[in-house]
């Protein structure tokens, strides 16, 4: 008897999660991390009925996992690659491009580190190696340690297009896993130099400098050198809950406010 | 028994229970077999399909005429590094001999942020004031109370941020700052000193620096120039063959449409797309080779120019630091002057034409320096900075493991009683127990941050790469590496003591030895073998270990700096197992990326075979003792 009653009540439950449909979202770490995941909450919250499942590795699977079907939207803070276009329309489908708001890149030092601001040609210098040594650039001397993410990060080319000229990174740069590897160590380190998102320049014992005079704050969007759009992509435009969901998630106010207050800039 | 099963058996498939039981066990050492070839396989087969198209790679690097170009790029590499020292130099006695000039220059620089951002309404009304005196004299009196209480009211440590202003200047600087007039934008006098003794200060240095800064500008250019060139060659040539794939990809998504209209627009687009057979590289490569003259008269200006400015450098320098600088710059000079002359040979040597050796891009791959993925000029898969990371990681490891275990062993096997033989063997082999990721995250905590701030110590600063500034280097893997070897080496070692015969001990101690000679002279020597056998795999379980080494080891892809002496050791470092680790994730099949993961792959297994074949072969030729 007892047993009955368990398995009615368990298919009782499974009957009503499987009766939700399902949103899946999956790719960069820089969206997946912590925007798209409070979105979900406050879209839930709002009485949306839906499920959701959010991965954040990384732009590339974004594309990769839209192309194999298991993924319903997917986020990236890079425009996708021609190959990666091609892949689609070899399946007759269109990659369609959304864009979720701006990020701001922040090149983030040590507090200690009396360096308050510099230049992208500064920049540039330090993390291709050509300027090796804090006093280069007006601080106290010391051996400036850089971190970097890795090479399959998309905050690790779009920086390389944004402050670098497109040029090779230092081979003394330090590659990290992500965002909050990097300000660990700078904030660790007095002779660190890293870039991270806007949301984590916030550490403390980080400083976000100025560069070419203009602080990373969101109203400089269209000011400061290094920022860049995100994005969600999915096949063919959306449809049922992910249009739903991605109408929501880049018009609405209340979703303007949680990007925002993630340290993003919500799209006009 | 027998009986039993064969009473109660019945036959199934004309096979009975024992045969049964039998098939299962021979099955499943069968599948693993078959498991076993199948991986090898897939990463052999992988791995050396990298070396076709590794080749393929370096010779579009070459006939695009990077390879060229990749020359000018090392030249202007290694004549930066002159300037960042010329620079150095520079500040350094800057700092040494113009310390408060400076402060009090930059300072005031910082002071115009909050002047500027809070004071716009008084400086609106200076400016609308211009023509009427008496409402000019109040606008101005408004300024100077404003400034007086902007600059009473900053925080120092915001404003001289380096520290370099004493008391007196600091209160010297915020009295002049009233001085300062926004609307002519004049520095007040005081500021106007400071940076004027500054200046004619450093007047022969800043010349001679300048010089030195200004000589590679032809290079430079010249740099600037052919690099866009030949990427966008590269960026053609892979277009083109990149063309055949978007008219496969066209034709076989017109394939799955089924509204007529669309389907036919789109096979038309993929007929457009036309493909060359052979792209025209001698053409497109014209106007680098012509550069040739160029480039060797910018190296020659380079020379030249160089050596003037550093002829100019000054003698006398007042902070010894900075002399020290400037005689590195000096001593460069010449080793510059060297690798200009043959990286000059080669640019003139290079055509595009020439033939690129099989044996020479095999070459790149195990020799190669560089290790460089995802770039937006050229890819480099050299296995080298990888290698010699892994290595040095395991040197440490094994340095430290191998004594503490063997020691560990020999006292717990012979020297330790009972009761402290059944708590330490179970505790080191707890060790075991600990997952990687685990022992990372204290590495990276508390082992990294504990060893640096015992670097910084002064009285331990005679020890070579003290003080440390990162925390993630060799020695912090190398260290927790070396606890994780612990547990094998141990366990080995003592297996192996273990299996020397009881008579040998006894025949030692009836002769009289005493229990400590018995141990130095007859049981380590006949246990050797597996010692030695037990370090091996030892080392094989290091080498082999990815978690620890990508969260600690720094991930720095470079070969280390040897002029470090010992020091090497604090410097952070890239392996063969963490980029695989950290870069398989995210590439995608069959390319020579992927490739080359899998080659470094297969790199390390020949290494793990050769140690377990190396240890078998030991135990089993030196083997008196045999450890079975």
């Amino acid at each position: 008897m007892k047993y009955t009653a368990l398995l009615a009540l368990g298919a009782m439950l499974t009957g009503s999660a499987f009766s939700q449909e399902k949103i899946v979202i999956k790719g960069s770490d820089t969206l997946g991390a912590k925007m798209v995941p409070q979105l979900k909450e406050a879209y839930i919250a709002a009485g949306n009925k839906v499920d959701f499942e959010i991965a954040a590795e990384g732009s590339s699977q974004a594309f990769s996992n839209l192309i194999a079907g298991t993924a319903d939207i997917g986020m990236s803070s890079r425009d996708a690659k021609e190959k990666e276009i091609n892949s689609f329309t070899a399946k007759g489908q269109k990659l369609v491009e959304h864009v979720a708001g701006w990020d701001m890149i922040a090149v983030v030092t040590n507090k200690e580190n009396g360096v308050r601001k510099l230049t992208t040609k500064q920049i540039e210098g330090i993390f291709t190696g050509d300027i090796t040594d804090w006093s280069e650039v007006g601080g106290k001397s010391g051996k400036i340690s850089v971190y970097t993410r890795n090479t399959t990060s998309g905050t690790y080319k779009t920086f390389q297009g944004l402050a670098m000229a497109k040029r090779d990174y230092s081979s003394n740069s330090q590659k990290m896993a992500g965002n909050e590897q990097i300000a660990t160590e700078v904030a660790g380190n007095v002779n660190g130099i890293g870039y991270v998102g806007l949301a984590y320049a916030g550490k403390d014992g980080l400083r976000a400098l100025k560069v070419d005079d203009v602080s990373p704050k969101p109203k400089n969007k269209a000011d400061y050198p290094l920022s860049r759009k995100l994005f969600y992509y999915t096949v063919n435009e959306p449809t049922g809950e992910a249009k739903k969901f991605l109408d929501w998630s880049i018009n609405s106010a209340a979703a303007k406010e949680i990007v925002a207050k993630v340290g993003f800039i919500p799209v006009d | 028994m027998a009986k039993h099963f064969q009473r109660k058996g019945r036959k199934l498939l004309g096979i009975d229970l024992q045969g049964w039981i039998k098939g299962f066990f021979s099955s499943n050492a069968a599948l693993s077999i078959v498991i076993l070839f199948l991986i090898c396989f897939f990463l052999i087969v992988e791995a050396v399909r990298f070396f076709p198209q590794h080749h393929k790679d370096l010779q579009l690097y070459r006939k695009s005429g990077q390879e060229y170009v990749g020359h000018i790029i090392t030249e202007m590499d290694e004549y930066t590094k002159l300037v960042s020292l010329t620079n150095q130099a520079y500040f350094q006695e800057l700092n040494d001999q113009y310390k408060v000039q400076r402060g009090v220059s930059d300072s005031f620089e910082a002071f115009l942020d909050p002047l500027e951002d809070d004071g716009e309404d008084f400086i609106e009304a200076l400016e609308d004031a211009e023509d009427d005196p008496i409402a000019l004299e109040k606008a101005k009196g408004d300024w100077r109370n404003f400034v007086t209480e902007i600059v009473e009211k900053v925080d120092r440590s915001e404003i001289d941020s380096f520290d370099r202003l004493d008391d007196a200047s600091w209160a010297a600087l915020k009295k002049a700052m009233v001085d300062y007039d926004p609307i002519e934008e004049e520095s007040p006098a005081y500021v106007l000193q400071a940076q004027q003794e500054l200046k004619q200060g450093m007047a022969d240095f800043e010349a001679a620096k300048s010089g030195v800064v200004s000589a590679g500008s032809r290079l430079k250019s010249l740099r600037g120039k052919l690099v866009g060139i030949a990427a966008k060659i590269k960026e053609d040539a892979t277009a083109e063959k990149s063309a055949e794939d978007r008219k496969a990809a066209l034709l076989a998504g017109a394939e799955t449409m089924s509204n007529e209209v669309e389907k036919k627009a789109q096979i038309e687009k993929a007929e457009a797309i036309v493909i060359r057979e052979d792209f025209p590289f001698a053409e497109r490569t014209k106007e680098i080779a012509a550069s040739k003259d160029e480039h060797r008269m910018a190296v020659a200006e380079l020379k030249e120019k160089l050596s003037a400015s550093i002829a100019l450098l000054p003698e006398k320098l007042g902070s010894p630091q900075a002399s020290a600088l400037i005689d590195q710059v000096r001593t460069g000079y010449p080793k510059l002057v060297e690798k200009l002359d043959v990286s000059a040979e080669k640019a003139a040597a290079w055509q595009w034409d020439d033939r690129l050796g099989f044996f020479g891009s095999t070459m790149k791959f195990f020799f190669g320096s560089e290790w460089v993925t995802n770039s937006s000029w050229h890819d480099f898969y050299g296995l080298l900075p990888l290698f010699t990371g892994s290595f040095l990681i395991s040197i440490i490891a094994l340095t430290v493991a191998v004594p503490f275990s063997i020691g560990a062993a020999i006292y717990v096997n012979r020297l330790a009683s009972k009761f402290e033989q059944t708590f330490i063997k179970p505790a080191i082999e707890l060790i075991q127990a600990i997952p990687s990721v685990v022992l990372g995250f204290f590495g990276i905590m508390v082992l990294g941050e504990g060893l640096r701030e015992l670097s910084q110590i002064g009285a331990l600063s005679w020890i070579p790469g003290f003080p440390m500034q990162e925390r993630l280097n060799i020695l912090n893997a190398g260290l927790l590496l070396a606890l994780m070897a612990v547990p094998t080496i141990f366990t080995l070692c003592e297996d192996a003591l273990n299996n020397v015969p009881k008579a040998y001990n006894e025949a030692s101690l009836a002769l009289g030895a005493s229990k400590l000679q018995t141990i130095i002279k007859v049981i380590v020597p006949t246990a050797i073998s597996g010692i030695l056998a037990a370090v091996l795999l030892g080392f094989g379980r290091v080498i082999g270990e990815t978690m620890v080494v990508l969260l600690v080891a720094g991930n720095k892809i470079s070969l280390p700096d040897w002029t470090a002496g010992f020091g090497v050791v604090t410097q952070p470092t890239h392996t063969m197992t963490g980029i695989i680790a950290q870069e398989m994730g995210e590439v995608s099949e069959g390319t020579l990326h992927f490739r080359a993961l899998f080659l470094v792959g297969l790199v390390l297994f020949t290494i793990s075979l050769c140690i377990n074949v190396a240890a078998q072969r030991i135990i089993k030729r030196l083997g008196h003792a045999g450890t079975s």
